[in-house]
Protein backbone atom coordinates (compact mmCIF):
# COMPACT_ATOMS: atom_id res chain seq x y z
CA UNK A 1 0.00 0.00 0.00
CA UNK A 2 1.35 3.73 -0.98
CA UNK A 3 2.67 5.29 2.17
CA UNK A 4 0.72 8.65 2.90
CA UNK A 5 3.22 9.53 6.20
CA UNK A 6 6.61 8.81 6.91
CA UNK A 7 7.40 8.28 10.88
CA UNK A 8 11.41 8.17 11.31
CA UNK A 9 11.54 7.38 14.57
CA UNK A 10 9.69 4.65 16.64
CA UNK A 11 9.67 7.05 19.43
CA UNK A 12 8.43 9.97 17.37
CA UNK A 13 5.11 12.04 17.94
CA UNK A 14 4.36 12.98 15.42
CA UNK A 15 4.77 11.57 11.25
CA UNK A 16 5.59 13.64 7.85
CA UNK A 17 2.75 13.87 4.92
CA UNK A 18 4.67 12.41 2.08
CA UNK A 19 1.85 12.85 -0.58
CA UNK A 20 0.81 16.32 -1.99
CA UNK A 21 -1.85 16.93 0.75
CA UNK A 22 -3.70 14.50 2.88
CA UNK A 23 -8.06 15.78 3.42
CA UNK A 24 -9.53 15.75 6.69
CA UNK A 25 -11.00 12.05 7.39
CA UNK A 26 -8.25 10.37 5.31
CA UNK A 27 -7.24 7.11 6.33
CA UNK A 28 -3.86 7.79 6.23
CA UNK A 29 -1.07 4.82 5.68
CA UNK A 30 2.04 5.53 7.93
CA UNK A 31 5.47 3.87 7.20
CA UNK A 32 8.20 3.85 10.38
CA UNK A 33 11.50 4.31 8.68
CA UNK A 34 13.55 2.73 12.18
CA UNK A 35 11.97 -0.55 11.98
CA UNK A 36 10.04 -0.75 8.29
CA UNK A 37 7.17 -1.08 10.15
CA UNK A 38 3.78 0.31 9.09
CA UNK A 39 0.75 2.06 11.28
CA UNK A 40 -2.25 4.17 10.21
CA UNK A 41 -3.93 7.59 11.26
CA UNK A 42 -7.05 8.94 10.43
CA UNK A 43 -6.50 12.67 9.16
CA UNK A 44 -8.39 15.72 11.24
CA UNK A 45 -7.03 18.51 9.20
CA UNK A 46 -6.07 19.41 5.62
CA UNK A 47 -1.79 18.65 5.65
CA UNK A 48 0.35 19.29 2.20
CA UNK A 49 3.57 17.77 1.38
CA UNK A 50 6.30 17.84 4.12
CA UNK A 51 3.77 19.27 6.68
CA UNK A 52 3.71 17.05 10.27
CA UNK A 53 0.68 15.39 11.86
CA UNK A 54 0.23 14.79 15.51
CA UNK A 55 0.18 10.75 15.86
CA UNK A 56 -1.26 11.20 19.87
CA UNK A 57 -2.91 13.54 21.24
CA UNK A 58 -0.51 16.34 23.09
CA UNK A 59 -0.92 18.86 25.44
CA UNK A 60 0.85 22.33 26.03
CA UNK A 61 4.21 21.98 27.45
CA UNK A 62 4.74 18.58 25.71
CA UNK A 63 7.86 17.73 23.49
CA UNK A 64 7.73 17.11 19.85
CA UNK A 65 9.98 14.26 18.81
CA UNK A 66 11.06 13.94 15.35
CA UNK A 67 13.91 11.80 14.28
CA UNK A 68 14.07 10.43 17.63
CA UNK A 69 14.91 13.83 18.39
CA UNK A 70 13.29 16.78 20.69
CA UNK A 71 12.41 19.47 17.76
CA UNK A 72 10.26 21.65 20.01
CA UNK A 73 7.52 22.07 22.48
CA UNK A 74 3.44 22.42 22.00
CA UNK A 75 1.89 25.89 22.64
CA UNK A 76 -1.45 25.05 22.09
CA UNK A 77 -2.99 21.58 22.59
CA UNK A 78 -3.00 19.27 19.75
CA UNK A 79 -5.10 16.43 18.98
CA UNK A 80 -4.30 12.68 16.95
CA UNK A 81 -4.82 13.81 13.52
CA UNK A 82 -4.22 17.53 13.99
CA UNK A 83 -1.74 20.03 11.70
CA UNK A 84 1.53 20.21 13.61
CA UNK A 85 3.42 23.49 12.92
CA UNK A 86 3.85 27.17 13.63
CA UNK A 87 0.41 28.05 15.03
CA UNK A 88 0.87 24.92 17.78
CA UNK A 89 4.22 24.16 18.06
CA UNK A 90 7.74 26.08 18.95
CA UNK A 91 11.60 25.67 19.37
CA UNK A 92 12.75 25.89 22.96
CA UNK A 93 15.92 27.16 21.67
CA UNK A 94 14.94 30.82 21.84
CA UNK B 1 23.25 -5.91 2.82
CA UNK B 2 26.99 -6.66 3.06
CA UNK B 3 29.08 -4.13 2.80
CA UNK B 4 32.43 -4.87 0.23
CA UNK B 5 35.52 -5.29 2.35
CA UNK B 6 37.03 -3.61 -0.57
CA UNK B 7 37.02 -1.44 -3.65
CA UNK B 8 38.81 -0.96 -6.70
CA UNK B 9 40.86 2.32 -6.41
CA UNK B 10 43.77 4.11 -7.88
CA UNK B 11 46.57 3.85 -6.01
CA UNK B 12 48.82 7.22 -5.35
CA UNK B 13 52.04 7.80 -4.81
CA UNK B 14 51.32 9.27 -1.50
CA UNK B 15 49.37 6.20 -0.56
CA UNK B 16 45.99 7.48 -1.03
CA UNK B 17 43.23 5.96 -3.02
CA UNK B 18 41.36 7.35 -5.75
CA UNK B 19 37.81 6.44 -7.41
CA UNK B 20 38.28 8.35 -10.43
CA UNK B 21 41.60 9.36 -12.67
CA UNK B 22 41.19 12.54 -13.82
CA UNK B 23 43.88 15.01 -15.73
CA UNK B 24 43.15 18.36 -14.55
CA UNK B 25 43.79 21.48 -15.72
CA UNK B 26 43.95 23.65 -13.07
CA UNK B 27 43.94 28.15 -13.41
CA UNK B 28 45.29 29.24 -10.31
CA UNK B 29 43.27 32.68 -11.13
CA UNK B 30 40.18 34.04 -13.40
CA UNK B 31 42.16 34.77 -16.15
CA UNK B 32 44.09 32.05 -16.31
CA UNK B 33 40.25 30.57 -17.02
CA UNK B 34 40.25 30.79 -20.89
CA UNK B 35 43.58 29.43 -20.96
CA UNK B 36 43.03 26.22 -19.23
CA UNK B 37 39.47 25.86 -21.11
CA UNK B 38 41.52 25.79 -24.08
CA UNK B 39 44.30 23.38 -23.16
CA UNK B 40 40.97 21.10 -21.71
CA UNK B 41 39.57 21.30 -25.74
CA UNK B 42 43.17 20.30 -26.80
CA UNK B 43 43.86 17.87 -25.25
CA UNK B 44 41.00 15.30 -24.59
CA UNK B 45 40.23 13.36 -21.60
CA UNK B 46 41.50 16.31 -19.45
CA UNK B 47 39.06 18.38 -17.61
CA UNK B 48 39.32 22.18 -16.81
CA UNK B 49 38.49 23.41 -13.25
CA UNK B 50 37.94 26.67 -14.02
CA UNK B 51 36.77 29.23 -11.51
CA UNK B 52 36.38 33.14 -10.10
CA UNK B 53 39.13 33.63 -7.97
CA UNK B 54 42.93 34.32 -7.35
CA UNK B 55 43.39 37.66 -7.70
CA UNK B 56 42.91 41.00 -5.12
CA UNK B 57 42.81 38.36 -2.76
CA UNK B 58 45.09 38.54 0.57
CA UNK B 59 45.57 37.68 4.03
CA UNK B 60 43.42 34.69 5.45
CA UNK B 61 41.36 34.65 2.18
CA UNK B 62 44.09 34.27 0.04
CA UNK B 63 45.90 31.74 2.00
CA UNK B 64 42.31 29.83 1.93
CA UNK B 65 42.14 29.95 -1.86
CA UNK B 66 45.64 28.49 -2.12
CA UNK B 67 44.63 25.76 0.02
CA UNK B 68 41.42 24.97 -2.18
CA UNK B 69 43.44 25.06 -5.11
CA UNK B 70 46.14 22.81 -3.86
CA UNK B 71 43.65 20.79 -1.99
CA UNK B 72 42.27 20.33 -5.36
CA UNK B 73 45.12 19.23 -7.20
CA UNK B 74 46.28 16.89 -4.45
CA UNK B 75 43.00 14.93 -4.37
CA UNK B 76 43.39 11.65 -5.51
CA UNK B 77 40.87 11.59 -7.54
CA UNK B 78 43.26 13.31 -9.28
CA UNK B 79 46.41 11.70 -11.51
CA UNK B 80 48.21 14.69 -12.94
CA UNK B 81 48.09 18.49 -13.01
CA UNK B 82 48.60 20.97 -15.24
CA UNK B 83 48.52 24.40 -12.72
CA UNK B 84 48.27 27.81 -15.21
CA UNK B 85 48.68 31.21 -13.90
CA UNK B 86 49.04 34.70 -14.70
CA UNK B 87 52.35 35.08 -13.19
CA UNK B 88 55.43 32.61 -11.95
CA UNK B 89 55.32 32.98 -7.90
CA UNK B 90 51.89 31.96 -7.08
CA UNK B 91 51.31 29.30 -9.72
CA UNK B 92 54.58 27.75 -8.95
CA UNK B 93 53.18 27.39 -4.72
CA UNK B 94 49.94 25.81 -5.58
CA UNK B 95 52.69 23.41 -7.89
CA UNK B 96 54.72 23.14 -5.35
CA UNK B 97 52.13 22.26 -2.86
CA UNK B 98 50.17 19.88 -5.11
CA UNK B 99 53.78 18.42 -5.95
CA UNK B 100 54.09 16.71 -2.00
CA UNK B 101 51.82 14.42 -3.01
CA UNK B 102 54.36 13.00 -5.25
CA UNK B 103 51.93 13.46 -8.44
CA UNK B 104 53.31 14.78 -12.12
CA UNK B 105 52.45 18.58 -11.35
CA UNK B 106 53.55 21.17 -13.50
CA UNK B 107 52.59 24.67 -13.95
CA UNK B 108 52.83 27.41 -16.70
CA UNK B 109 52.29 31.00 -16.45
CA UNK B 110 51.07 33.48 -18.94
CA UNK B 111 53.42 36.56 -18.43
CA UNK B 112 55.77 36.90 -20.94
CA UNK B 113 54.28 33.52 -23.41
CA UNK B 114 51.29 34.99 -23.97
CA UNK B 115 48.39 33.26 -23.71
CA UNK B 116 48.40 31.04 -27.31
CA UNK B 117 51.91 30.28 -26.50
CA UNK B 118 50.86 29.22 -22.88
CA UNK B 119 48.05 27.16 -24.40
CA UNK B 120 50.40 25.53 -27.14
CA UNK B 121 52.95 24.73 -24.14
CA UNK B 122 50.33 23.55 -21.75
CA UNK B 123 48.62 21.41 -24.06
CA UNK B 124 51.98 19.49 -24.89
CA UNK B 125 52.73 18.55 -21.38
CA UNK B 126 48.56 17.91 -20.66
CA UNK B 127 48.94 15.36 -23.88
CA UNK B 128 52.24 13.52 -21.51
CA UNK B 129 50.18 13.40 -18.98
CA UNK B 130 46.95 12.03 -20.23
CA UNK B 131 48.96 9.07 -22.07
CA UNK B 132 50.71 8.22 -18.67
CA UNK B 133 47.74 8.53 -16.75
CA UNK B 134 45.38 6.31 -19.35
CA UNK B 135 48.14 3.54 -18.43
CA UNK B 136 47.13 3.52 -14.31
CA UNK B 137 45.16 0.14 -14.03
CA UNK B 138 42.69 -0.10 -10.86
CA UNK B 139 43.84 -2.03 -8.15
CA UNK B 140 42.17 -3.34 -4.82
CA UNK B 141 42.59 -1.21 -1.87
CA UNK B 142 40.83 -2.09 1.54
CA UNK B 143 37.37 -0.09 2.21
CA UNK B 144 40.02 1.87 4.71
CA UNK B 145 41.22 4.19 2.05
CA UNK B 146 37.97 5.22 0.73
CA UNK B 147 36.94 8.53 1.49
CA UNK B 148 33.72 9.36 1.49
CA UNK B 149 32.68 13.80 1.61
CA UNK B 150 29.05 14.39 1.55
CA UNK B 151 28.00 17.79 0.17
CA UNK B 152 24.23 19.42 0.05
CA UNK B 153 23.01 20.29 -3.06
CA UNK B 154 20.06 22.19 -2.89
CA UNK B 155 17.45 21.29 0.00
CA UNK B 156 13.87 20.79 -1.14
CA UNK B 157 11.29 18.89 1.15
CA UNK B 158 12.51 15.12 0.85
CA UNK B 159 15.73 15.80 1.65
CA UNK B 160 15.00 16.12 5.33
CA UNK B 161 12.91 13.09 4.85
CA UNK B 162 14.49 10.63 2.61
CA UNK B 163 17.75 11.32 1.40
CA UNK B 164 20.00 13.42 4.73
CA UNK B 165 18.93 10.06 6.58
CA UNK B 166 19.68 7.51 4.41
CA UNK B 167 23.34 9.51 3.63
CA UNK B 168 23.31 9.51 7.49
CA UNK B 169 22.83 6.24 7.94
CA UNK B 170 25.42 5.18 5.21
CA UNK B 171 27.83 6.87 7.15
CA UNK B 172 26.73 5.47 10.66
CA UNK B 173 27.64 2.12 8.84
CA UNK B 174 30.85 3.13 7.22
CA UNK B 175 32.35 4.87 9.93
CA UNK B 176 32.87 1.71 11.78
CA UNK B 177 35.26 0.25 9.09
CA UNK B 178 37.62 2.98 8.67
CA UNK B 179 36.36 4.84 6.04
CA UNK B 180 37.15 8.46 6.45
CA UNK B 181 34.13 10.73 6.32
CA UNK B 182 33.97 14.48 5.54
CA UNK B 183 31.05 16.89 5.62
CA UNK B 184 30.55 20.77 6.05
CA UNK B 185 28.07 23.21 6.40
CA UNK B 186 28.15 23.57 10.21
CA UNK B 187 25.84 26.32 9.84
CA UNK B 188 22.92 23.96 8.06
CA UNK B 189 22.96 21.99 11.03
CA UNK B 190 21.00 24.06 13.11
CA UNK B 191 18.34 22.53 14.69
CA UNK B 192 20.96 19.27 14.82
CA UNK B 193 23.72 20.81 16.66
CA UNK B 194 23.39 19.30 19.87
CA UNK B 195 22.85 15.56 17.88
CA UNK B 196 25.96 16.46 16.38
CA UNK B 197 28.04 17.59 19.12
CA UNK B 198 27.27 14.31 20.60
CA UNK B 199 28.92 12.68 18.16
CA UNK B 200 32.40 14.63 18.34
CA UNK B 201 34.95 11.59 19.43
CA UNK B 202 36.34 13.32 21.77
CA UNK B 203 35.25 16.15 23.83
CA UNK B 204 37.64 18.78 22.31
CA UNK B 205 36.24 17.98 18.67
CA UNK B 206 32.54 18.45 20.28
CA UNK B 207 33.83 21.66 21.58
CA UNK B 208 35.51 23.03 18.94
CA UNK B 209 31.82 22.03 16.81
CA UNK B 210 30.62 23.93 18.68
CA UNK B 211 32.36 26.60 19.27
CA UNK B 212 31.83 27.52 15.79
CA UNK B 213 28.48 26.29 15.29
CA UNK B 214 27.74 28.73 18.05
CA UNK B 215 29.77 31.84 16.40
CA UNK B 216 27.60 31.43 13.27
CA UNK B 217 24.63 31.00 15.57
CA UNK B 218 25.26 34.39 17.83
CA UNK B 219 26.10 36.32 14.11
CA UNK B 220 22.96 35.48 13.00
CA UNK B 221 21.10 36.45 16.07
CA UNK B 222 22.80 39.68 16.43
CA UNK B 223 21.44 40.89 12.82
CA UNK B 224 18.09 40.54 14.17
Amino acid sequence: MATDIIIHDQKDNVGVVVIEKITPKQDCNCWIMENDSSTNIQSMDEIPLGHKIAMVDLKEGDTILKYGHDIGKVVKSIKKGEHVHVHNVKTKKW
Amino acid sequence: MEIPKSFLGYKRENGRAGTRNHVIILPVDDISNACAEAVANNIKGTIALPHSYGRLQFGADLELHFRTMIGTGSNPNVAAVIVIGIEPKWTKKIVDGIAKTGKPVEGFHIERTGDIGTVMKASKKAQEFVMWASEKQREECPISDLWISVKCGESDTTSGLASNPTVGNLMDKLEPLGVHLCFGETSELTGAEKVCATRGATKEASDKFMKTWSSYNDFKRSDR
